[in-house]
């Protein structure tokens, strides 16, 4: 368990000699903290749909797309009908936990005739998806003339502003200035209440069967609980929340991403959940919140950092670095205790 | 018959939909044929590399895009040194050779140590090699790797060129004694090259070595108490492969005639992956009647899609969309069949 820590104080280390050398150089520091306080609740979600399908023992959901596409789904639908306003967008969330949990079965039924190798039948499965919803973008018959292209009169635009629609409809929620420091307390507030929706059912009784599903699944079998019914359930609620956090993420972007920006959404939130000090195996709520803040507060102070000091281009190129070695540690250790367990 | 049914089915969803496109679309067989067999030519090698770590039972090696960054590499070298022609193409196919073979053994000590999820570590490696490639080509090229050839830089003097014109590396392995039969365009050392490539691999398989490869695919365990050092085998499977990928983004290269430089690699281990399983090769066997009929099979949907979906919806970037969409969805069967086949 220790080992783990390690992990997680080094970026931390280097997140504070960051923000250090930032005041250093006369970079003023206060609207990146607030930048990153409100990446916390844009990103969080992503990372929080990690947990169900980790805890119940399939690992990372790459497939995290499918669930992405539901979302950006309900949202063109509910603004080709033009409804503006927090009306509008609890219209969006209703209808992401509906077309999600119809996504989430058909996805659930593929991966479970995969079992254990459900990260990569995942990853290649959500990556199928996005070509499947471009031509969805294009033969959509949608006509706000918001969303698609002006000249063609149909197909989706690439980019879609939210403006008028919900457009950082949550972050607006009681915003507290201290000090220069903008600080979204409702929008906090939001996320903690999802935080504590998935916390219960994580006590609750389909909760604890996932839990011990990760455990040791041939136990579970010999107890009598169908295993494949709890996997089904991980699934389903990974994709739902995956859903919901496309609605946090864009409402506070600010824009509508479709075609192939879902792609690589999957592993940043795999990376931040590890730098929180999950294991392969488990990760809890705790881990969220700490790994999508050093995660995103690097990447936050990177920009400005590195526009100081070398080329602009380097911020995408530094963010995908970082995600991706993140990863590939976890695989090393991961793989070298699973053979400890076999010697003992 | 069923048996042969059940194990051919990914060739022959490939042969009805390519009939399918290929009616749909109204294009002349002619045309559609010397285009399949420009992209058989250009891709052959690159799709060859993938089926030694088949059957050392590493699965698809997708880390092939690090080939393809040695190979990429190493045209930038020697067109930054202004070499040109076949000493150009001599010094490009030793230096990535030198590269490749670096890359191959760390690629393949990496994955020594992530046993039994070999395919989404080779992804992540993929991915983290193509950045630290680009931020070597954005940054370093003109800092810390001295630019001799002025045209490669950007005008700010800082990183390379988007697109990088070959010179006379372009065309140089098609151009030599090319012939011409029923308005297909060939070259002698184009053929020459991938029948030695692929008489490699079979000679290769039927070796002491290929068989020792073999064991250790069939099973870890009892290769290591046969006295195998399957450590060694695995990391040679993936240094043949990082190799064989490499020469194959010189010939595509070559083919195309120009580099670009920062997206060149982008989908090859995907296209090459699919490819292969298309000619119904599986996670854990493959040979090489499935490398050619696969590049065929997907080739010619590759080609008649676009067509197809611009008659069928009238537009073309539904059918790129549907190729894009079957080349992962394959990739996801045969992962899927395997899981199947081993229960």
């Amino acid at each position: 368990m220790k080992k783990f820590k390690l992990q997680k104080n080094v970026l931390l280390i280097f997140l504070l000699v960051m923000i250090a050398v930032s005041c250093y150089m006369g970079i003023p520091i206060r609207p990146l903290l607030t930048d990153m306080l409100i990446r916390l609740p844009m990103n969080g979600v992503f990372v929080l749909s990690l947990l169900p399908m980790l805890n119940a023992g399939m690992g990372f959901n790459f497939g995290m797309p499918v669930g992405i596409i539901a979302g950006l789904i309900s949202i063109s639908t509910v603004m080709n009908f033009e409804i503006t306003g927090v009306k509008g967008f609890l219209c969006v969330l209703l209808l992401t936990i509906l077309i999600s949990f119809v996504f989430g079965r058909i996805y659930g039924r593929i991966l479970i005739k995969a079992s254990g190798t459900e990260e990569i039948t995942g990853n290649f499965l959500g990556l199928s998806i996005i070509p499947l919803s471009c031509i969805l973008w294009v033969t959509i018959p949608f006509d706000n003339p918001v969303m698609v292209f002006p000249i063609a009169g149909k197909g989706m635009r690439p980019k879609i502003g939210l403006e008028g629609y919900f457009d950082k409809i949550i972050e607006k929620i009681f915003q507290i200035k201290i000090g220069g420091m903008m600080i979204p307390v409702g929008y906090l507030l939001c996320f903690f209440i999802v935080c504590v929706i998935i916390y219960i059912i994580f006590k609750s009784n389909i909760g604890q069967n996932m839990l011990a599903l990760g455990e040791n699944e041939a136990y579970c079998e010999i107890m009598g609980l169908q295993s494949n019914k709890i996997k089904m359930t991980a699934i389903v609620l990974s994709t739902i929340i995956a859903g919901v956090g496309i609605c946090f993420y864009s409402q506070s972007y600010g824009y509508l991403e479709l075609y192939n920006a879902p792609k690589a959404i999957a592993f940043s939130a795999a990376s931040a959940l590890l730098i929180g000090g999950c294991t392969e195996h488990n990760g809890n709520i705790l881990n969220v919140i700490v790994g999508t803040l050093i995660f995103h507060g690097i990447l936050v102070f990177s920009v400005p950092l590195a526009n100081e000091l070398v080329a602009t281009e380097l911020t995408e190129i530094t963010r995908s670095i970082l995600t991706n070695v993140i990863i590939l540690f976890a695989m090393f250790k991961e793989t070298k205790k699973e053979k400890n367990v076999e010697k003992a | 018959m069923l048996k042969k049914l059940k194990s051919n089915r990914i060739p022959l969803l490939f042969i009805i939909l390519s009939v399918i496109g290929y009616i749909v679309s109204g294009m002349s067989l002619n045309f559609v044929m010397s285009e399949v067999v420009t992209r058989i030519l250009r891709n052959s090698v690159m799709v060859l590399s993938l089926i030694v770590p088949i059957i050392a039972g590493l699965g698809l090696n997708f880390a092939i895009s690090i080939g393809a960054l040695a190979a990429q590499t190493a045209i930038l070298f020697v067109l930054n040194y202004g070499l040109e022609g076949y000493p150009a193409l001599l010094a490009v196919v030793l230096l990535s050779t030198i590269l490749a073979v670096a890359f191959g053994y760390v690629i393949g000590a990496i994955l020594n140590r992530v046993k039994g999820r070999e395919m989404i570590t080779s992804i992540i490696i993929g991915y983290i090699g193509i950045s630290i490639y680009q931020l070597i080509f954005m940054v370093g090229f003109g800092t810390i790797i001295p630019a001799t050839n002025e045209k490669l830089l950007l005008k700010s003097g800082l990183g390379i060129q988007h697109v990088v014109n070959l010179e006379s590396l372009g065309g140089i392995i098609d151009d030599c004694l090319k012939f011409e039969i029923w308005g297909i365009k060939c070259s002698v050392l184009n053929l020459v090259i991938i029948t030695v490539v692929s008489l490699f691999i079979f000679y290769l398989l039927r070796s002491k070595l290929g068989i020792n490869m073999k064991a250790v695919g069939e099973s870890m365990d009892k290769s290591q108490s046969l006295g195998i050092d399957v450590n060694k085998m695995r990391i040679i499977a993936i240094i043949i492969s990082t190799v064989l990928a490499a020469y194959g983004q010189i010939m595509y290269l070559q083919n195309v005639g120009m580099l670009s430089v920062y997206t060149a690699q982008s989908n090859r281990e995907i296209f090459s992956s699919a490819a292969i399983l298309a000619g119904g090769a599986g996670i854990k066997n493959a040979n090489i009647r499935n490398v050619f009929l696969g590049l065929f099979l997907f080739h010619f949907l590759f080609i008649v899609s676009p067509l197809a979906g611009q008659t069928l919806f009238s537009s073309v970037a539904i059918g790129e969309y549907f190729r894009t969409f079957i080349s992962y969805a394959v990739i996801c069967l045969a992962i899927i069949f395997n899981v199947k086949e081993n229960i």
